[in-house]
């Protein structure tokens, strides 16, 4: 019958859309299982208890750091065969610590904030690299429960790839919306090695230029700049087109700030590419300390602390207090505290007995050297340090006393016998600048007072030597560091037999500005 | 308690409705935007039956597409699980929605003017045939209700194939009490050849058989004939078999609520696209002009180089559903016999099912009759295989979808039982037996649902998951062993 025609038609689409509706459902939702993936819960209670916590590393005191410690790690996971992956339930019992000893967890608006001269008192910035999936299954749970935030830095061109290896851009939205998560830049497609010269040695394709196989040359310098800047836009692009904000920090692939094999230049390139893209670039290895403080954020690098598979908590809170800037003020007697002084020269080890007349010593001749607390002095501009030395010997042996140690700017003083010889460290070498004649004693007293535009020398009370810094702000500073000399065979090594580090007479306790 | 039908007791008529409690007739659904005008029109009432079906089907219809959008990760075992649920689901659908009965109301779907079927008079005249040996028991209680049938113009024939027991004195009073015709044969010959004998004296239009065994509903056979009288292109018509036997025990009453649902939702799927492969025994209705000429090639059916004993009911049914295909043929080669004397010609016949027309079998009650009738019919199945799956692929998507898909899940039993019963349990992958039996007992129960919304109250349902679990886990096995007996046979009909 031509008029119940309509209702057959409707009655037969509504039987289609009943048959087909649960497949396109069931399509869309796998879809969506497949592109956001299931959480795990987090571990159960804590087994370290807020006492873990508190058994800080050797200091004493719990440090009230004016900055914050960057931690690095990657991913999250179990079973997994790299060194970088962390379980669950050692992130969580590391995060229980963290928050247990009172440190909050810093978004990266708050970190580019303090690395532009804000506030960050006793933070942490988590940060991971790759954007592994484990971030979403097991990281953001455990950092719910801590109520702490991180920053995951994403190889753009990666997202959504090899799943369940890396996280998907829905995945990435949620993490996003949950408010847990800010994500920085990793690059687009440079997180590999690849062949640098006709030999196929490789390096890390962001900081080298490449070997081009097909027309026997390495890669121009423009070539490099612009391969390397379209990889940059093009990765912030992605993260924004995705609603996501435009990334403020940069993460070194393989925290490789240099290429093995590459010269200056290609540095020099780099680092100006991502001076005007980003705040700062996150990297786990520099040539100087970079905690974050002031001297990173002049330098635009930050160095972090790398977490891996096998970091234990105590490990971690002993770094963490390593890293966590200290003010001048706050170590008055840096020699009693030899654990705090990290040698180096010609042999690393011994503690600080060859520095202090103890002993042991390198050898019969021979150098020894040691800065004080390297990672958590970098941003002392002004302070005042004293030294006593004594057992010098006429042409024989000297001290070295340097301030402002791993700035753009140090200032080596060295003493001897007769002679205070202050040294500047210019072109990766140093440079002689000012002499002074001493009375002839086998001891002195050196009084070296740091400010933010010059350092003042006074030997004995008498010989004064002023110089002005060549470098300003976070470029200028930087703590201390010791060293001594013997030449004579049969002779003594000289000693520090005291030292003190005070902050300027008109501040009380500086903080590290 | 209704359940819309009782035990019949030889000789009295059973209460006469024979529509099944459950999905109400077409013409009393009222559609969901007129609640208080009955629809006329059969097609949107269709409609609505359609929909109220794919409602009641939606969450098997959820499992099966979760599982398929994930197909390209699956594994095979798991596949074929789907293509079982998605088999499943499709009969249901078939049988629930598309089915009308023929007895019933005016067809919905005839076939196309290009094909020509004569018709049937309005009351044609019937021989109702039956071959028995030793059925001295049930014999009385089977011509009886042959009998007791309202069908206006029956003749009933009963062949003695040379009994023993006293079956032919009590043929000989009820010949002399109910007028029915008796032929004595001299020598066993088996069922087929009896039946054939019997089929020489029937001269009407419509032939129809039994088995020895059976007690039908009074209307039963007026049913089968009116659908073949309305529907001129039904060549042949089954009707619907349960169990007689319910109160002889677990095996029998889990037989029972099987056979609802072989006839109820499997041979409804085949009978909506006209195809159905077997007619089976207990009421098999036949037009003379689709099946005569071929009786002397189903007597002398030979398999393998030896006469095959059994493949009754499926071959007959094969001979009026291919005969466009192979007819020519087998008329020549017995051109000589009296049935190819009056030459019918050679039509494209559909075979139906009426779902009213009840008659109740005894079902072996014992497991080793049982297996035995199961190794029978697995080996009529094996024979009727080169036969009817020569040709059915010709019949149209539907039908030869339905055939071939039963075909495939047949032969795959024994290999599924196999890997899941044998290969999983040695490879230590007892996860994957138990998602088997999962999957078993989901199909049972599936089943068992619809019986269970067939008939309202009746608990009876419950024993259908058992039937999956018997068939996976012990019948499947005997696909093998027919496969390597298959010549064996001998003439044995029993239910003991």
């Amino acid at each position: 019958m031509n008029r119940s025609a309509p209702g057959r038609v409707l009655l037969g689409l509504l039987a289609l859309a009943m048959v087909c509706v649960p497949f396109y459902g069931a399509w869309r939702y796998d879809g969506f299982r497949r592109a956001v993936a299931a959480q795990e819960a987090p571990p159960g209670a804590v087994t370290g208890t807020p006492a873990a916590a508190g058994e800080p590393s050797g200091s004493g005191h719990r440090a009230e750091g004016a900055a914050p410690v960057v931690l690095a790690y990657h991913d999250i996971g179990r079973n997994s065969r790299s060194r970088y992956t962390v379980t669950p339930e050692a992130f969580d019992a590391q995060l229980a610590a963290l928050a247990a000893a009172g440190y909050r967890a810093l978004s990266s608006e708050e970190f580019v904030a303090y690395l532009e001269g804000g506030p960050a008192p006793r933070s942490v910035f988590l940060t991971f690299d790759d954007g592994a999936h484990g971030l979403w299954v097991h990281a953001d749970r455990i950092l719910a429960k801590y109520r702490m935030r991180a920053a995951a830095f994403l190889i753009t061109r990666a997202v959504g790839s090899h799943r369940p290896y890396y996280l998907s851009w829905e995945e990435i939205g949620r993490m996003a919306r949950s408010g847990r998560w800010d994500f920085e830049d990793h690059t687009r497609d440079l997180h590999r090695r690849e062949a640098v010269d006709a030999a196929g040695r490789t390096s890390s394709v962001l900081t080298g230029r490449l070997w081009l196989p097909g027309e026997e040359r390495r890669e121009t310098m423009e070539e490099y700049r612009r391969r390397v800047e379209d990889d940059l836009d093009r990765s912030i692009g992605d993260i924004t087109r995705h609603g996501l904000p435009a990334p403020r920090l940069f993460a070194y692939p393989f925290s490789e700030s240099s290429g093995r094999f590459s010269a200056l230049p290609t540095n020099r390139v780099l680092r100006a590419a991502l001076a005007a893209r980003f705040t700062a670039a996150l990297t786990n290895s520099a040539d100087r300390p970079l905690p974050a403080g002031r001297r990173a954020a002049a330098a635009r690098e930050v160095q972090r602390v790398e977490v891996t598979g096998g970091t234990g908590v105590r490990e971690l809170m002993a770094d963490v207090e390593r890293w966590t800037a200290v003010s001048p003020a706050e170590c008055p007697a840096p020699l009693t505290r030899p654990h705090l002084w990290r040698r180096s020269g010609q042999s690393a080890t011994g503690g600080l007995g060859a520095l202090t007349g103890a002993g042991p010593y390198p050898g019969r001749t021979g150098y020894a050297a040691a800065s004080y607390r390297p990672t958590s002095s970098a941003d002392w501009s002004e302070y005042t340090v004293e030294a006593r030395v004594d057992r010098l010997r006429e042409s024989e042996n000297s001290v070295g006393l340097v301030v402002r140690d791993g700035s753009l700017d140090p200032l080596e003083v060295s003493l001897s016998y007769g002679y205070v010889r202050l040294r500047e460290h210019r072109g990766g070498r140093w440079h002689e600048v000012g002499r002074r004649a001493l009375a002839d004693a086998a001891g002195h007293r050196v009084r070296i007072t740091v400010d933010a535009g010059r350092t003042v020398v006074a030997v004995d009370g008498r010989a004064r030597i002023e110089r002005a810094a060549r470098a300003a702000g976070g470029h200028a500073t930087g703590g201390i560091a010791i060293s001594v000399r013997n030449r004579d065979p049969g002779g003594g090594w000289p000693r520090f037999s005291s030292l003190t580090v005070r902050a300027p007479a008109e501040a009380a306790a500086a903080p590290g500005r | 308690m209704n359940t819309g039908h009782t035990y019949p007791v030889p000789g009295r008529p059973v209460g006469g409705e024979g529509v099944c409690a459950g999905l109400p007739a077409p013409d009393a659904v009222p559609g969901p935007r007129t609640p208080a005008r009955r629809v006329t029109d059969p097609a949107l009432a269709h409609g609505v039956r359609r929909l109220l079906v794919l409602l009641c089907l939606m969450p098997l219809l959820v499992v099966l597409a979760h599982h398929t959008a994930r197909l390209p990760r699956l594994s095979l075992p798991v596949c074929y699980g789907l293509v079982v649920l998605a088999g499943t689901i499709a009969m249901l659908y078939i049988a629930y929605s598309r089915y009308e009965d023929p007895a019933e109301g005016e067809p919905r779907v005839r076939p196309g003017p290009e094909e020509s079927f004569p018709p049937l008079p309005g009351n044609p005249a019937v021989t109702f045939m039956l071959a028995v040996k030793d059925e001295v028991d049930g014999i009385e209680a089977c011509v009886r209700s042959m009998a007791a049938s309202d069908c206006p113009g029956v003749r009933i024939i009963v062949v003695d194939d040379h009994s023993q027991d006293g079956t032919g004195d009590v043929l000989r009073r009820l010949e002399d009490e109910l007028g029915i015709t008796v032929v004595r044969l001299d020598a066993n010959v088996g069922k087929k050849h009896a039946l054939v004998r019997a089929c020489e004296l029937a001269g009407t239009e419509i032939i129809a058989f039994t088995d020895s065994d059976c007690v039908l509903a009074p209307d039963a056979l007026r049913r089968c004939v009116r659908a073949l009288v309305t529907h001129p292109e039904l060549g042949a018509v089954s009707g619907h078999c349960r169990a007689l036997n319910t109160d002889a025990g677990f095996l029998a009453r889990v037989q029972d609520v099987w056979y609802e649902g072989q006839f109820r939702v499997a041979k409804a799927a085949e009978a909506s696209f006209g195809s159905v492969s077997c007619v089976s025994g207990p009421l098999a209705v036949f037009r003379r002009d689709a099946v005569y000429n071929y009786l002397p090639a189903w007597a002398d059916d030979r398999f393998m180089g030896a006469p095959f004993r059994f493949a009754t009911d499926r071959q007959l049914t094969g001979y009026v559903l291919g005969q466009v295909w192979r007819g020519a043929a087998l008329k020549r080669r017995y051109a000589g016999s009296p049935f190819v004397e009056e030459d019918f010609a050679e039509r494209r016949w559909h075979v139906g099912y009426v779902r009213s027309a009840k008659v109740w079998t005894d079902v072996p009650a014992r497991l080793g009759p049982l297996l035995r009738q199961q190794v029978r019919w697995k080996k009529s199945f094996i024979r009727n295989l080169f036969f009817t799956g020569s040709f059915m692929w010709r019949r149209g998507a539907g039908s030869a979808v339905l055939y071939y898909g039963h075909v495939l899940w047949v032969l795959a039993a024994p290999v599924t039982a196999f890997l899941h019963l044998v290969w999983a349990p040695a490879q230590g992958a007892l996860l994957l037996t138990l998602l088997y039996f999962c999957g078993v007992l989901l199909k049972g129960c599936v089943w068992g649902l619809a019986y269970r919304i067939d008939h309202p109250g009746d608990t009876r349902w419950r024993y259908r998951p058992f039937m999956s679990l018997f068939s996976s886990v012990l019948l499947a096995w005997l696909l093998p062993y027919s496969l390597l007996t298959v010549r064996r046979g001998v003439w044995s009909r029993g239910a003991v």
